[in-house]
Order: C-alpha cells, then sequence, then structure tokens
C-alpha cells in the first residue's frame, strides 16, 4: 500500500478509529490492533514476503535472548548468527544476482563461461529497511545497550510499525521499544502536528516530486537530444525529486506515528541548505548514515586511530552506503564520489563544522559566504546524483560528457521545458528555508482562517494530482 | 480526542464542499465558453470555420509527424490537410472524421493509416494517458468523454469534483484559465494543416537502440466504419503503413503484416506498405516509429509518387 494511494486514505483513519476508540483500553490491544494493521499494510503489497517479515521477525526476536547471554562466547556467536541471517536475507533477495553477474563477467574474462542461475523474483519492498532493524536490536542487546524483549508482539511491532516499514526512518530500540512498551494516550497537539506532517510529505511526494519525475525521466531518457542546460536542469531537477519523493515519505510516516502516539527519528534536515558535505550527510537520511556509523564506522575505529584508518573508514562506509541503495555500480560509484568529496574534509579536520547551528540561524536571509558555500555543495551532491540516477557509469559519465557538449540545434522547446517545472521547486526551498529552524512545526499562519484555508488549497491540491499512483524511489532500497 | 475528530471532519467538509462548489461554477461557466465555440484546440481548429481540402491524411503520431502536409500541397497542388493526433487510434480518429464530415466539405480522398500502431486493441489506453487526454480531449467537442472515462484512468472523484481533471498536470492549470477567461494561447491562433517534422537527429539511447517485438491483437471494427462512411459518401480511400525503422519492422509479427493485407484485398482497397529497404537507414528516423526531417521528406515525395500513379 502506497501513502499517496486512495487505499491510504481510508486504510489510515478505518485504524485510527480503531485504535483510539476500541483498542485504547490496554496497551496489549493497541499493539495487537498495530501489528495487525502494519502486516495488512505490508500483505497489501504481497502476502508471501509477509511471512519473510515474519520469520526475519522471529529470528531476531529469538537471537535477542541468546545475544543477552552472561556467556560472552556465546553471545557473540549468536550474535554473528544473527547478522549472517540479516545479511543472506538481503544477500539472497538483494544482491543475489548481482553477484552472480559479476562472477560470470569474471570469469568469462579469462575465457571461462559459466551460466549461473539468477534468481527470478521481486525484491521485497523494505527489506534492507527491516533487517536493519532486526540488526540494530540484536547488536545493542550485545553490547549491553538493550534488553531482549519478551513480549514478541512488541518487538514485531518495533520491526514492523507500518510507517516506517517499508522505507524507514530506521528506528533503534532505544528509541521506539519504550515507547512501543508503554501505552499511549491521545495528544492533541501531538495528532494535529501529525497531520501538518502527513499534509506537508503528501504535497512533497505528489506535488514536487511526481511532477519533477516526468521532466527528469525525458531528460535522462533522450539525453544523447538535450543541450547542456537542460542536462544540468534534468540533474538539478533529479535532485529535488528525490529529496521530495523521500523526505516526504518520512514526513509522512513521521506524522502518521504521530497519529497513534509515536515519536519516530528525524530522517531530513533540509540538506540542501548545508553548507559542507559532512553537514550534508548529518542531515539527508540521518536514520540511516546515524546507523552506519554506529555500527559500522564507530566499530572499525571511525576516526581515532591515525590518518590512513580514518580515510579507509570514510571509503567504507560510503561505499557500503552506496551498496546498500542498490546492487548496481551506479550506486557504488555514488558512494565513492562522496567519499572523494568528503575526504579533504576530514584531512583538513573540518568535518566536525557546522554541528549543531543551522544556516542563518538568526537571519532571514544567508550572506554571501553561506550563499556560496550552500550552492557549492548543492552542486556536488548534484553531480554525484546524475550516477545515482543514470542506469550505469557509462551512461552517468556520457550524461557528464554530453553537458559539455553542442548547445546548437536544440529546439527551443526543450530548453524551455524544464525551466516550466521548475516553479514546482520554489513552494520546497521556501518551505524548508521557513521551517529550517524547527522542521515539525508547520504552523505558519496565526489566523485560524488563513490557516485553515492554507491547508484546504495544500490538501486540494494533493488531491488533484494523487491519481496518478508513482511509487516512492526508496521503496527500491 | 473528540474535538480532535470534530475539526479534522469540519476541515474536511468544508474544503470538499468548498471544491464542489468552485468546481460547479467553473463547469458552467466553461459549459458556456464552450457553447460559443470560441476556444480551440491544436488540431481540431478546422471545427471553427468550415474549410474544404481534396486529400486528408488520417492517422496517428506516425502520420502526424512523417506527413509533410505543406510539401504534400506544395507538389501536388490539391489543398491537403492532416485528421491526425499524437497516440490515438482508429477509433478516436473515427470520432473526429465524422465530426469532420460533417462541418466541412468532403475531400476527394482520404489515406488512412493502416498500421498495427493504429489499429490494436486499447491502444490508447496503453500508449497515452490521461496526463495526454487533458489536453487533446477535454474540450470534448466529439462526445467522447464517456468512452475514455473508464479506460484511461479518470477515477470517480473527478466526476463528483470536475476541477481535479484539469490539475492533474501542469498544463492543466493554463488551460483552466483559457476555458475561464475565453481567451487561447498566442501560438494556437496560427491554423495548421499538418505538424511540423520533427527536426531530431537518431538517438540511439538505451531505450531505442533495441526495438521490441511487435504483437498485439488488431481491431478492425472502426475501419470498417471508416470504409462504411467513405463507400456511403462516395470518398475514395487508399490505406497506407507508414515506414518505421528497418529493424523494428522486421519485429513486427508477420501475422500482423498478411492480416493487413487480407482486410485490404477482400475490401478491394488500395493498401501501400512504406516499408521498404531504403527505410533501412537510421539517420532518417529520431525513433524506431517516427521519422526525422529529412526522413519525413523522402517519405513524402514517396507517397507523392505513388498518388501520381494512381490519378
Amino acid at each position: 500500500m502506497l501513502f499517496n494511494s486512495f487505499e491510504f486514505l481510508l486504510f489510515l483513519p478505518l485504524v485510527f478509529i480503531l485504535y483510539w476508540f476500541v483498542c485504547n483500553k490496554s496497551l496489549k490491544w493497541q499493539n495487537a490492533l498495530v501489528l495487525l494493521a502494519s502486516y495488512f499494510f505490508y500483505g497489501w503489497w504481497s502476502w508471501m514476503f509477509l511471512g519473510l517479515l515474519m520469520l526475519s521477525t522471529l529470528l531476531d526476536y529469538t537471537y535477542g535472548f541468546f545475544v543477552a547471554s552472561p556467556n560472552r562466547q556465546q553471545a557473540k556467536l549468536f550474535l554473528w548468527l544473527s547478522i549472517i541471517n540479516n545479511l543472506g536475507i538481503l544477500g539472497i533477495f538483494k544482491y543475489y544476482n548481482f553477484f552472480a553477474t559479476q562472477f560470470q563477467s569474471g570469469f568469462e574474462f579469462f575465457g571461462l563461461h559459466t551460466n549461473p542461475v539468477l534468481l527470478k523474483v521481486a525484491l521485497p519492498i523494505g527489506i534492507s529497511f527491516y533487517t536493519f532493524h532486526g540488526m540494530s536490536y540484536v547488536i545493542d542487546i550485545y553490547r549491553g545497550h538493550q534488553k531482549p524483549v519478551k513480549n514478541i508482539v512488541d518487538y514485531a511491532v518495533f520491526v514492523g510499525f507500518f510507517p516506517l516499514l517499508v522505507s524507514g526512518p530506521i528506528e533503534r530500540a532505544k528509541h521506539l521499544l519504550p515507547q512501543v512498551q508503554k501505552r499511549r494516550f491521545f495528544n492533541y497537539p501531538q495528532a494535529v502536528d501529525g497531520c501538518r506532517l502527513i499534509l506537508w510529505g503528501l504535497f512533497k511526494k505528489v506535488v514536487i516530486a511526481d511532477t519533477l519525475a516526468d521532466t527528469v525521466d525525458l531528460i535522462f531518457d533522450t539525453y544523447q537530444d538535450q543541450n547542456g542546460i537542460t542536462l544540468i536542469a534534468g540533474a538539478v531537477a533529479f535532485s529535488f525529486q528525490i529529496y521530495g519523493d523521500f523526505s516526504g515519505y518520512s514526513d509522512v510516516a513521521i506524522g502518521t506515528a504521530k497519529l497513534f502516539g509515536f515519536e519516530l527519528l528525524s530522517n531530513f534536515r533540509f540538506p540542501y541548505f548545508s553548507r559542507d558535505l559532512a553537514e550534508f550527510w548529518r542531515r539527508w537520511h540521518i536514520s540511516l548514515s546515524s546507523w552506519f556509523r554506529d555500527y559500522l564506522y564507530i566499530p572499525l575505529g571511525g576516526s581515532k586511530n591515525g590518518t590512513f584508518k580514518a580515510v579507509r573508514n570514510t571509503f567504507i562506509i560510503f561505499l557500503v552506503s552506496g551498496f546498500w541503495h542498490g546492487a548496481n555500480w551506479n550506486f557504488i560509484s555514488w558512494g565513492f564520489i562522496h567519499a572523494c568529496g568528503f575526504l579533504p574534509l576530514l584531512l583538513l579536520k573540518r568535518n566536525r563544522k557546522n554541528v549543531t547551528d543551522v544556516v542563518a540561524q538568526d537571519r532571514k536571509l544567508p550572506n554571501i559566504k553561506e550563499l556560496w558555500q550552500m550552492s557549492s555543495t548543492f552542486a556536488f551532491v548534484t553531480f554525484a546524483w546524475i550516477f545515482f540516477r543514470a542506469d550505469g557509469i557509462h551512461l552517468a559519465l556520457s550524461y557528464i560528457k554530453q553537458i559539455g557538449g553542442s548547445f546548437k540545434d536544440q529546439p527551443i522547446q526543450f530548453l524551455l521545458l524544464p525551466i516550466g517545472k521548475f516553479i514546482y521547486i520554489a513552494p520546497l526551498i521556501l518551505g524548508d528555508w521557513y521551517l529550517r529552524r524547527n522542521e515539525r512545526t508547520l504552523s505558519i499562519f496565526k489566523s485560524n482562517v488563513m490557516r485553515y484555508s492554507f491547508y484546504s488549497i495544500m490538501f486540494l491540491i494533493v488531491l488533484s494530482m494523487i491519481g496518478v499512483k508513482k511509487s516512492f524511489i526508496y521503496f527500491q532500497f | 480526542m473528540y474535538f480532535f475528530l470534530k475539526k479534522i471532519s469540519l476541515f474536511f467538509a468544508l474544503t470538499f464542499a468548498s471544491y464542489f462548489f468552485i468546481g460547479i461554477i467553473f463547469e458552467k461557466i466553461i459549459k458556456k465558453n464552450l457553447t460559443n465555440n470560441q476556444f480551440q484546440f491544436q488540431e481540431d481548429w478546422h471545427m471553427k470555420h468550415p474549410h474544404s481540402f481534396e486529400f486528408l491524411f488520417i492517422g496517428n503520431s506516425r502520420t502526424w509527424a512523417q506527413v509533410d502536409i505543406d510539401l504534400m500541397t506544395k507538389k501536388q497542388h490539391e489543398k491537403s490537410f492532416c485528421l491526425a493526433q499524437d497516440g490515438r487510434d482508429s477509433r478516436i480518429l473515427f470520432y473526429k472524421l465524422k465530426k469532420y464530415l460533417e462541418l466541412n466539405e468532403h475531400p476527394k480522398h482520404i489515406f488512412l493509416q493502416f498500421d498495427p500502431y493504429f489499429i490494436s486493441e486499447n491502444n490508447d489506453g496503453t500508449f497515452y494517458g490521461k496526463k495526454n487526454y487533458l489536453g487533446y480531449m477535454y474540450q470534448d467537442w466529439l462526445g467522447i468523454n464517456s468512452i475514455f472515462e473508464n479506460e484511461i484512468g479518470f477515477d470517480r472523484l473527478e466526476v463528483f469534483f470536475p476541477l481535479k481533471r484539469y490539475f492533474s498536470t501542469i498544463g492543466g492549470i493554463p488551460i483552466l484559465y483559457y476555458h475561464l477567461t475565453n481567451t487561447r494561447p498566442s501560438d494556437y491562433s496560427t491554423f495548421k494543416y499538418g505538424s511540423v517534422p520533427q527536426n531530431r537527429r537518431w538517438s540511439p539511447s538505451s531505450n531505442w537502440s533495441q526495438p521490441d517485438r511487435t504483437n498485439c491483437l488488431l481491431n478492425f471494427k472502426y475501419i470498417d466504419a471508416i470504409v462504411s462512411i467513405c463507400k456511403a459518401k462516395r470518398i475514395s480511400l487508399t490505406l497506407f503503413y507508414p515506414p518505421q525503422s528497418f529493424l523494428s519492422y522486421q519485429l513486427v509479427d508477420h501475422h500482423l503484416i498478411k492480416e493487413l493485407s487480407a482486410y485490404a484485398s477482400k475490401n478491394n482497397l488500395t493498401y501501400w506498405n512504406f516499408n521498404a529497404i531504403k527505410y533501412d537507414n537510421i539517420q532518417l528516423f529520431y525513433n524506431h516509429t517516427h521519422l526525422n526531417t529529412q526522413g519525413s521528406n523522402v517519405f513524402t515525395i514517396d507517397f507523392l509518387d505513388s498518388i501520381n500513379k494512381i490519378r
């Protein structure tokens, strides 16, 4: 079930009413309903893969008890079993075909012909997210940060809570589980905030990202026919498309969770207002970046054990992050480019600048220096997005080469086409700029009439454009 | 909780009610404007002022973008008009032809595109969706809205909220503006007899380098209807299969080609298949099924030669 579908518009109020009117008497009933609704939400897409989600949940729940054992050797053994189990599921469904074809190519290079068996199954939606939930839970138990959960329903809600099940944010046990284990009471300001976030998230997805998607697809599919300006416009449009798409999803997820009394982790904090690449990564897909930081970068030594190890760990984390997005070399190259961009900041020890504040914290507008910093960071990120969006490295390179190509013989409409679509980016930039100091406060007007008229218009625009359903980009990951 | 539900219900009720009433008012204004026939779209301009054309070319984009009408008129000394529309099939063009014949003098000769892309079943549903429908068809001059409503993605909400139809694309907003103000875009004021061929070069991108196999079910229902109209009104009719890249033509299922020829023979109609080895030159195309300016020139002259042979 997609957030931007009419099925969800029916599903959400129904579950909401059952939750607060029928199941509000006890925690048990609340969690049972959330779990049932979550499995229904997932099963709407595929009942078959719902079994995989249940199996993964059951295994990590069981491993949790063994990993909590005071016998550290036994705990370590089961920790590794859990990691192998989660990465195994991910490996089979997401990466098997990639490795099989890569080995085939490798053998063919040496003149050996192989015919590997390829899996012909769809990638289970959300697999990268719920396996990471499970791993973080088991690792946290091993580290002593978390106690194993006794009630399997509580654990299953943590892994499968429907707002975050298919595209995150990737939650941590110590943040979400205490909320799952405590009875929720209706909180009016929280519910209103949730509705506002859902509306803003849907607006970002349906109005901004989906509209830009047509332009982006056209430009990337026919890049050889386009001139340099159009290709740059295409890359910029993709930057906003993917941001609108994914941050829109996260907003709807966080907003939906609020309606049920849960507070989820933030996933985006206005990444395109970042003043350097390090700040960008503290603001983009925060739940994944912090996951890799806590469970990969720091265990590898982080930046504490000398320059060589810091550089090595930086490359590892960016390459793994790229590979997490998809079994394709273009995602790996996207990670590599970001690692290269991050390297100077690391070596000059400037990667911890701009940690606490936001741009133009006490002002309405940025100064020239900040504007330059934001623009150059955005330009770099957009350049890297070309590799992310293109169907392969060679196509990304051709695209970039074509940017510097001929500007002649191009019909004027190809230039005008993207410019027309760019009016959709304006509300995203203006909205983000306005909200940058507190991303979850969407109350703009003080007057009730003005505020509700504004929400009405936003809602109607979303409703008008929701007809053609487009999947979220991050569903594929 | 109850306060929240009360507020949110009120919000939705007021929002939907205002949307509904504004939509009704706009619809009334638009309908009034449409009755006056003062606004036209693209190739439907002929419905504004009656015209007479000797030659009428009917088809989809493979006719619209490939038959150079200016060149045809210049060389042939017969006024030609291209009654064709991107992405449409024989069904919609049948309705357009009927309306054309009601409003204009009958042509001497009709050249009807006769290939799987034009007469396959549900072509409109698969190739073009709601977005394209809006720009071309919202006016509903031909009363064909109902045909499409259930086939290309109009959802039920649009029946109750007509404004929703306009906002589904960026193009919807100016279209709504033109409808309400009874104005039209400046570039629509020039009457066109046909399209300007695409000045685009061949682009062997991943999507176009390997054509797909063409295999579909042919639906002759509307071709039959056009044939009947032509017979009844004594208009001579010729069927033609426009060129496509030779590589893609080879991937058109053989039984389809046979079926087309059999239909033409059975109905005793002249049928020209322009797919020949000369269209092996990929530089004449901008994709596998559409010629570019250079190719359109070659094809139009080819077409003219064939017309001259039967005159």
